[in-house]
């Protein structure tokens, strides 16, 4: 074998050959890693009890029928879209099982302030779901409104 | 329908934004393309609809969209086709060991530190409906990507087309992007399969039996055009027609089998005949209006997609970052050990891997597919995009500094006494990419 092609074939192995096992050794371990559980997507809201709603802020967030969740996520991060009341894009985090976000409503008085939601995610359930409050800030009157949200689409998995 | 008045009004500002932006980076020596890039960028919600976004929502309501994706879906599968109509594989079989060692290591070297970054991001910027194997998969086929187009512009632009920095870059930039695409068809017909009816084996026999039928079949029956092409000295409106409708089935077909319309695309204009003024001819008949009135489309609807917003706070730009470093890194930095192993002078090296380095459009077709199965986030999408404008932007400074005209030219004089031939001529003179 020449000196040229002898170089060749030892830089080929050690540059192109070895990483490549490198490679696969990276892709086995990363099996087992773990990723935030996916809440991208459309979301169809019902309140608990449908018919109740305290207060004055409370009614209004109700009297939005059919409330409509879009989420685009991130990993850990996501934006959310609420249709109604609340429409401005916000974003919010997910830990664990925990979902949490404020949200900006388009009533300003001092009472109606914004919203935050608080949620846990039920990783088991298929369509997706998750369950939790609603609490407006500054508006002591108002009791926290609980909802139970389940995904509409299940997105596409990339297995 | 759609509202016609908002789709003209769209492809206007569109068209004037891309050509004001291509002709100002022009004059700051970086290639057009890279101009409309960010025309795109700064016609989505990182700009217009962060300044404006009340004239945002107007120009562009979200109803419009469909169509313009449309339109800019058209675009770039005939920009895939004369993507691989332009690639030659005789090319790499010219220029011995530099290309190959150059070529392959320009893949697995990022590819392989893009799977060790994924290992990082990927419980942080993707979610438990992606598997960790597509994830970083996917990362490092969008890391190994070369801008073939944008790198045969830069060649050009320099007149570096016949120096052996120029050759060895353009066959090493072919082969990466026939691994890069072949990678990248693995990870969609993964995606796929798993969301569709049909088992993984019947997808991967339909795709095997495509492939054979496009390299022992459609390849022959191709030569055709080449014929009547000699015999005439052009092709007739029809024979052009007849071209198109062979890309658009091929096109379909891919789809059809679980892939995506533009592998079919490409691999019809990698079977296409390589003589290289049957090729220029065909280049020159489809380039102006893919590159003049498509691809700005492209970019828009790319730029549409990109929210700068999403990358929030110091600990995402230290993601963004690190994206940037790597591949650059793994790019630039593999090319040009290979390069300098077989015995490439240190500054021509580094030039190959700048060269390597260009990402540009190339990239921004690979990302859509990504964000469009939902292999990866819309921030991790940004990110991904300011990586391909900055290492695409980064290109020509770079090679002003590290590889002097005289010096590119005095390595071929060199290479050319010690083998006491010339470098090969390529496929590409006068070539106008975008």
């Amino acid at each position: 074998m020449q000196r040229a092609t002898k170089k060749f074939v030892v830089a080929y192995i050690t540059l192109v050959a070895f990483p490549l096992l490198g490679l696969l050794g990276v892709v086995r371990a990363g099996r087992s890693l773990q990723a935030p559980l996916s809440i991208d997507g459309t979301w169809k809201l019902q309140f608990e009890p449908p018919s109740r709603a305290s207060g004055k802020c409370g009614d209004q967030l109700v009297s939005s029928n059919n409330l409509v969740m879009s989420i685009s996520q991130s990993g850990q991060n996501f934006t959310m879209n609420l249709s109604g009341a609340l429409s401005t894009a916000v974003p919010g985090s997910i830990t664990a099982t925990d979902v949490k976000a404020q949200l900006q409503t388009g009533d300003t008085t001092v009472h109606c302030g914004g919203v935050t939601l608080t949620a846990s995610l039920d990783p088991t359930s298929n369509p997706r779901a998750m369950a939790g409050f609603l609490s407006r800030q500054g508006c002591d009157s108002c009791e926290p409104l609980r909802f139970h949200a389940v995904r509409e689409l299940p997105q596409k998995a990339a297995h | 329908m759609p509202n016609l008045f908002t789709l003209v009004l769209q492809v206007t500002i569109i068209l004037a934004s891309c050509r004001i932006l291509g002709v100002l980076f022009k004059k700051i020596h970086q290639p057009r393309v890279v101009g409309e890039m960010f025309a795109g960028i700064l016609l989505g919600p990182s700009l217009l609809g962060w300044l404006a976004p009340h004239f945002s929502a107007y120009l562009f309501p979200p109803s419009s969209l469909g169509f313009l994706s449309a339109l800019s879906q058209i675009g770039v599968v005939v920009f895939m086709f004369l993507v691989g109509l332009r690639i030659n594989p005789g090319e790499l079989k010219k220029h011995g060991h530099s290309a190959v060692l150059a070529s392959h290591v320009s893949i697995t070297a990022p590819f392989v530190l893009a799977t060790f970054l994924a290992f990082f991001l990927y419980p942080k910027l993707s979610d438990d409906s992606v598997s960790f194997t597509s994830f970083a998969l996917f990362m490092g086929a969008a890391m190994s990507v070369t801008a073939f187009p944008v790198l045969a512009r830069i060649l050009q632009e320099r007149d570096w087309l016949h120096t052996r920095l120029g050759t060895v870059a353009i066959a090493s930039a072919a082969v990466d992007d026939v691994t890069g695409w072949c990678i990248l068809a693995y990870i969609v017909m993964l995606t796929r399969a798993a969301g569709g009816s049909s088992p993984i084996y019947v997808v991967i026999s339909g795709i095997v039996t495509f492939v054979l039928i496009m390299l022992f079949v459609v390849q022959r029956l191709l030569l055709g055009f080449e014929r009547a092409y000699r015999k005439n000295g052009e092709l007739s409106e029809n024979a052009m027609a007849l071209m198109l409708l062979i890309m658009m089935c091929a096109s379909l077909c891919t789809e059809w089998l679980g892939l995506h319309l533009l592998f079919g695309a490409f691999l019809m204009g990698a079977v296409m005949p390589k003589e290289r003024h049957f090729v220029r001819y065909v280049l020159d008949r489809f380039e102006t209006i893919t590159v003049t009135l498509l691809l700005p489309i492209f970019f828009a609807f790319t730029g549409l997609r990109t929210n700068i917003a999403l990358v929030r706070g110091p600990e995402m730009w230290g993601y963004c970052a690190l994206i940037v470093l790597v591949a650059t890194v793994g790019k630039l930095g593999g090319s040009a050990v290979a390069a300098r192993l077989t015995t490439m002078p240190t500054r021509e090296a580094i030039g190959l891997g700048t060269l390597m380095n260009t990402r540009g459009l190339m990239e921004l077709v690979i990302l859509d597919i990504g964000l469009d199965i939902k292999v990866i986030s819309p921030a991790l999408f940004t990110m991904m995009v300011v990586m391909a404008l900055i290492t695409t932007f980064m290109a020509s400074p770079l090679l002003d500094v590290v590889c002097p005209d005289q010096l590119v030219w005095q390595g071929t004089e060199k290479a050319q006494r010690a083998v006491g031939a010339s470098v090969p001529q390529l496929e590409f003179e006068n070539g106008s990419v975008a």
